[in-house]
């Protein structure tokens, strides 16, 4: 059997279905658009030499799981470098434009409160509600246990709902104010 | 359970992520208790909202170059160039573990290759400057053919030979495959002495108890043994006591192992026999063949 038989077919499918996907949890794990473009592309990349037969029924996770380690692989490598920079450049600047802090404003509630969670909770959270990975799903692509998502999604959206309720509470305080 | 345990339970739940048997008893904890029913509705509501904010995220999109060389290397995998300069791009990281095992396993051999040449030739280079002693393997102690009155058990004959003027036994120790080291007792020499034994894989000379007679079987041309190799590391010496028939041709004919020192020896002893040539016995005139002719070889070690 010729693994390559349909293959471009295939992968333009793959492609189609879930690069955005990818690229928007690749964006979140880099925190900039270009290195999350340049991780998902390497991992549709990779997809061309896998194995068909073998990554066909876990696509979806397979490309999550290779996006991620691209990612942490090169965060690793950077760490090194980000230390030397940070030597040789006496002193600091605010690297935050404004337009950041503009398209924050413009965001929801919840997704302000997302920043507050550890970096963990927000992955599982993300993986779950973008993604649509069960608990199985995201402990292969994360690396953790079943039960410690289970633990990380739920003090996660525990710690959300609370923040949302506190939220709600000082608007309407705000509102009586008024 | 903790009370964070069962909300750990609830949040599962409502995520669809319990067993069909937590499933059931949250089931029934909602029914029984309108807490817990209003929290599970709660949850529900909260994360609708929670997921149609995380679905309104903005995130990048593909350039327009990017989605385009990606779509080349999609089409490139289709056609059979294509795969062709893909499986020779392939990089390291993407082989399966059938691959990697296999280039490693190549690597492996390929190692093992150059290594074998690579001590054949020190090997080669090596030639005649051995430090190693010579082994040598002690010539014929007894040629004897049988006599009646010797078929006997050896084993009731031993107290008597003990009693006369009869060698040592060997020290080496005697291995499991003989009767023992009293055949060497019992066998009294009557073939040329060791000592005065010609060189090996030669005809030998007329000796001085040739003519043949009836009773006497004399080798006239001998092969040395090939010392073995692991009892020569091991400085190992012994001997081999060989019963055969001499045919009328004088050539050696089923060569049995009677008793060993060690069976190590064995083998040797016995191809080195095969290619001995006897005097054959003659009687009336007549070559005729000679069973029941023992023999004992001994290896030893020149410098022991």
């Amino acid at each position: 059997m010729n693994s390559f038989a349909g293959k471009n077919e295939w992968l333009k499918e793959v492609f189609e279905t879930h690069s955005q996907m990818l690229l928007r949890y690749a964006f979140k794990l880099t925190g900039d658009e270009d290195q999350a473009r340049e991780a998902a592309q390497e991992t549709f990349l990779r997809l061309l030499y896998a194995n068909r037969r073998r990554v066909e029924d876990r696509v979806k996770r397979w490309l999550f799981t290779v996006c991620r380690n691209i990612i942490f692989d090169k965060k690793k490598k950077e760490k090194r470098m980000y230390r030397l920079k940070e030597d040789e450049v006496a002193g600091g600047k605010d690297t935050a434009p404004l337009e950041v802090l503009e398209k924050k404003q413009s965001r929801g509630v919840l997704l302000e409160l997302m920043d507050s969670l550890s970096e963990n909770q927000q992955e599982v959270i993300r993986l779950r509600f973008q993604s649509d990975f069960t608990y199985k799903e995201i402990a292969d692509i994360t690396g953790l246990s079943i039960s410690n998502v289970g633990f990380l999604m739920h003090t996660g959206l525990k710690a959300l709902r609370k923040g949302f309720l506190e939220h709600l509470a000082q608007d309407a305080a705000k509102a009586g104010v008024q | 359970m903790t009370p964070e345990l069962k909300d750990e339970m609830l949040t599962a739940y409502v995520l669809g992520e319990l067993s069909a048997e937590d499933k059931s008893r949250v089931e029934k904890a909602m029914h029984e208790n309108p807490g817990v029913n209003n929290e599970v509705l709660e949850s529900k509501e909260f994360i609708n909202q929670l997921r149609e904010e995380l679905a309104a995220e903005t995130a990048p999109t593909f350039s327009n170059a990017q989605r385009n060389a990606l779509d080349a290397r999609f089409e490139l995998a289709s056609t059979a160039k294509g795969r062709a300069r893909m499986i020779l791009e392939k990089p390291i990281y993407t082989l399966g573990r059938g691959a990697r095992m296999g280039l490693i396993a190549g690597a492996a051999a390929a190692m093992t290759i150059a290594l074998f040449f690579t001590m054949s030739a020190l090997i080669k280079s090596g030639d005649g400057v051995s430090t190693d002693p010579l082994p040598k393997v002690a010539s014929i102690e007894v040629v004897r053919p049988p006599e009646p009155e010797e078929i006997v058990p050896e084993e009731s004959k031993l107290p008597k030979f003990k009693a006369d003027d009869a060698p040592p036994p060997p020290t080496v120790p005697v291995g499991p495959t003989g009767p023992g080291n009293n055949t060497v007792i019992i066998a009294p020499p009557i073939g040329p002495p060791t000592d005065t034994a010609p060189p090996v894989g030669e005809v030998l000379p007329s000796s001085p108890l040739t003519p043949p007679t009836d009773a006497t079987a004399i080798p006239v041309f001998r092969v040395q043994p090939i010392y073995p190799e692991i009892a020569r590391q091991q400085r190992l010496e012994g001997w081999v006591r060989i019963q055969f028939t001499i045919n009328t041709e004088g050539k050696v004919k089923d060569p049995v192992v009677i008793s060993s020192s060690n069976e190590v020896f064995d083998r040797a002893a016995v191809q080195a026999l095969k290619k001995w040539k006897y005097k054959p016995k003659v009687e009336n005139g007549n070559a005729i063949e000679t069973h029941g002719v023992t023999i004992k070889l001994m290896f030893e070690l020149e410098d022991a």
